[in-house]
């Protein structure tokens, strides 16, 4: 069998000692990043960047996404202990954790957590590896108007999921695809929106914009909102002892794993959507949807689940498709690009070390987690009670020297200030930033698809509409936008019929 | 009056209308080969209508007396405009004072004017991070981090 073949190697290449050690850096990062509040996996991925630089492009890979799902673990610990969201895939985990500890079942609630991300990474690698394969096969046939016609969909629909308005965040996303476009063409190699500065020649450096954007802007508003830190104080005992609400939680944990599995292939989905979703799913399926938000096992143990197997099935696309669904895989899109390697149906075939050794360290973390988070969560809970107004003059500190390295270039250091105001202005006018990141990374492909395909065509655009899969794709494209447009009105216009009524009424 | 969408809007408007004469002039060729300018002149473009559109409906929620939430509230927006001065400035002195000197005064001014803490935690905190970062960095790392010309006055 030949995926079987496959998996060995991949456990061949992922207990390499050396992998075996950026693995266990990535996961153990990842959890203190996803411990500590105010920051997160994308500014972490974009500050150990430039450290990848002199690793070898499979142990660069396999930490950058150990340090993602690794923020996963960490997130709950501060949800269940101290209430506050450690990352904010952790938000749903808060509602019922926090109660749990409260009540005094910490150690079950971290437990539950624990081995409900296990059991959700574990299926979801399985998933990965079946569901990737045959994508990958398939994407070898896709041309420049598929590529195209498949990326305008991942970011109409990453709009459509984001919050907020959906026409500010395809605002966000064309202002993206710009900043995406600086620097030289590729076709011509006439500089474009370079303003004499050589520095951006080669583009805007994919380090400054998410460390701006999503490092310091995120300071820049914790700062604002002061984060009250009462760490819950008890001894963690219990992670065992009941038998009968770890059956309640059996059926949760599956569930959080299909609802965050398919949510993470999605674009614009990821870690954060999943949680939500399957925390209401399991609200609107359980038996006893009143007691949600007292610390219910489920409320955990779903949401938990989710967010895990959402942060490694986000793999698929970017490793099949070489099309990154959220702003953590287009970091490491970039990542992976640093290290000249193209992400994508050829990496199977040309790289498979790097999939097949990544998805088996994927494994070998989700061990490594299960066995590091429950007996450091001393540790953990001694770094919390760290001080802000301590904390973040180190993490713009790490930023600064993070971004100075990538280039050596004092000048990225002003790109990501600027991007860190920009950030903060988007939050405060209500933008999401995460499509401006998203259309940003994709943006070169997209411009040398559509420059490409027109080519072929002789100049005709319907060579985006007379291939099946490129027109499926346009169609959806259409719908959505439709959707929204029909739907926003219809919303105005029962206002105005409430209000209306009211007058009548009156 | 005050209105985030008319403000965002104009912004915006005024970006685009930037940038689409900066595409054009670059070239926009034919549909058949497309010059370097064409995407983004039509990104630009419509981003442009987009925004202008923002604008409007800035404008008609200005006439209809709509109130807008109070996004900068209190000294919030003016720590962080500070803390990006700081930054800023910290890039534009590393080359020149050097990289532990730079970090020393980059800690110091963010812990003790911006984090109001005590002068002696502030040093404390800033010189453990200089002393930490040194070893990590140039000792272990071997990163090319600036000595800082600064010194070469002094006839190092």
């Amino acid at each position: 069998m030949e995926i079987g073949h496959y998996i060995l190697y991949g456990l061949q290449v992922a207990f390499q000692p050396m992998n075996l050690f950026y693995c266990f850096v990535g996961v153990f990062t990842g959890t203190l990043i996803g411990v500590l509040p105010g920051i997160g996996p994308v500014g972490t991925m974009s500050l150990l960047l430039p450290i990848t630089f002199h690793i070898t492009p499979v142990g660069a890979i396999i930490m950058l996404a150990g340090i993602y799902y690794g923020a996963q673990y960490g997130g709950s610990t501060t949800a269940i202990l101290a209430n506050i969201p450690g990352e904010a895939s952790s938000v749903t985990t808060c509602l019922d954790g926090y109660q749990m500890a409260r009540k005094g079942k910490a150690g079950l609630a971290l437990g539950v957590s624990a081995v409900g991300s296990f059991i959700a990474g574990t299926l979801t690698i399985f998933g990965l590896i079946f569901l990737a394969y045959p994508l990958a096969k398939a994407a070898l046939k896709f041309g420049p108007p598929e590529y195209f016609s498949l990326m305008c969909m991942g970011l109409v629909i990453l709009t459509f999921l984001t919050q907020g308005s959906m026409f500010k965040a395809l605002m966000v996303a064309l202002l993206g695809l710009l900043i995406g476009l600086v620097g030289l063409d590729p076709f011509t190699a006439k500089p474009r929106f370079t303003f004499g500065f050589k520095e951006l020649m080669d583009g805007v450096g994919i380090v400054p914009v998410t460390m701006g954007l999503f490092g310091i802007s995120e300071v820049l508003l914790n700062l604002e909102a002061t984060i009250k830190r009462d760490v819950y104080e008890m001894e963690i005992t219990g992670l065992w002892s009941s038998l009968t609400e770890w059956v309640d939680a059996k059926w949760a944990i599956l569930r959080g794993t299909v609802v965050g599995f398919f949510l993470g292939i999605l674009p614009g989905g990821g870690a954060i959507l999943s949680s939500f979703v399957s925390y209401a799913l399991e609200k609107r399926f359980s038996k006893h949807p009143e007691k949600f938000g007292t610390g219910v096992i489920e409320g955990v143990a779903a949401p938990e689940s989710a967010n895990n197997a959402a942060a490694q099935s986000c793999l698929i696309p970017l490793l099949s498709l070489g099309i990154p669904p959220n702003v953590v895989m287009a970091v490491l899109y970039g990542g992976l690009l640093i290290h000249g390697i193209q992400p994508g149906p050829f990496l199977l075939r040309d790289h498979p070390d790097i999939f097949w050794g990544l998805s088996m360290s994927m494994y070998v973390g989700n061990i490594m987690l299960l066995a590091l988070n429950l007996p450091l969560i001393g540790l953990w809970v001694r770094i919390l009670r760290v001080p802000y107004p301590i904390l973040f003059p180190l993490i713009l500190f790490f930023c600064a020297i993070g971004v100075y390295t990538v280039n050596n270039s004092v000048f990225d250091i002003y790109l990501m200030v600027i991007f860190g105001l920009a950030g903060y202005l988007m939050k405060k006018f209500d933008f999401e930033p995460a499509p401006l990141a998203m259309a940003y990374v994709l943006s070169p492909i997209l411009e040398s698809s559509f420059r490409q395909s027109l080519s072929l065509s002789g100049g005709s655009f319907a060579v985006f509409f007379s291939r099946p899969i490129s027109l499926v794709c346009m169609v959806l494209v259409v719908l959505l936008l439709a959707f929204q447009i029909v739907s926003s009105y219809v919303a105005k216009w029962r206002v105005q019929a409430a209000k209306i009524k009211t007058y009548e009424g009156e | 009056m005050r209105n985030y969408n008319l403000f965002s809007g104009l912004f915006l408007t005024a970006l685009s209308i930037g940038a689409s004469v900066k595409a054009y002039r670059l070239g926009l060729g034919s549909a058949s080969s497309p010059g370097p300018g064409l995407i983004p002149f039509a990104i630009s473009a419509l981003l442009g209508l987009m925004s202008i559109y923002l604008c409007l409906r800035g404008v008609i929620q200005v006439a209809s007396g709509y109130e807008e939430k109070e996004a900068f509230k209190g000294v919030g927006w003016r720590k962080a405009m500070l803390i990006l001065i700081i930054l800023a400035g910290y890039a534009a002195f590393f080359n020149f004072l050097g990289f532990p000197f730079a970090t020393f005064i980059f800690m110091m001014s963010l812990l003790w004017i911006v984090g109001r803490q005590t002068l002696r935690l502030s040093l404390t905190v800033s010189l453990l991070t200089v002393g930490c970062a040194y070893v990590l960095f140039i000792v272990l790392f071997d990163l090319p981090l600036p000595r800082g010309s600064l010194w070469y006055l002094f006839g190092e």
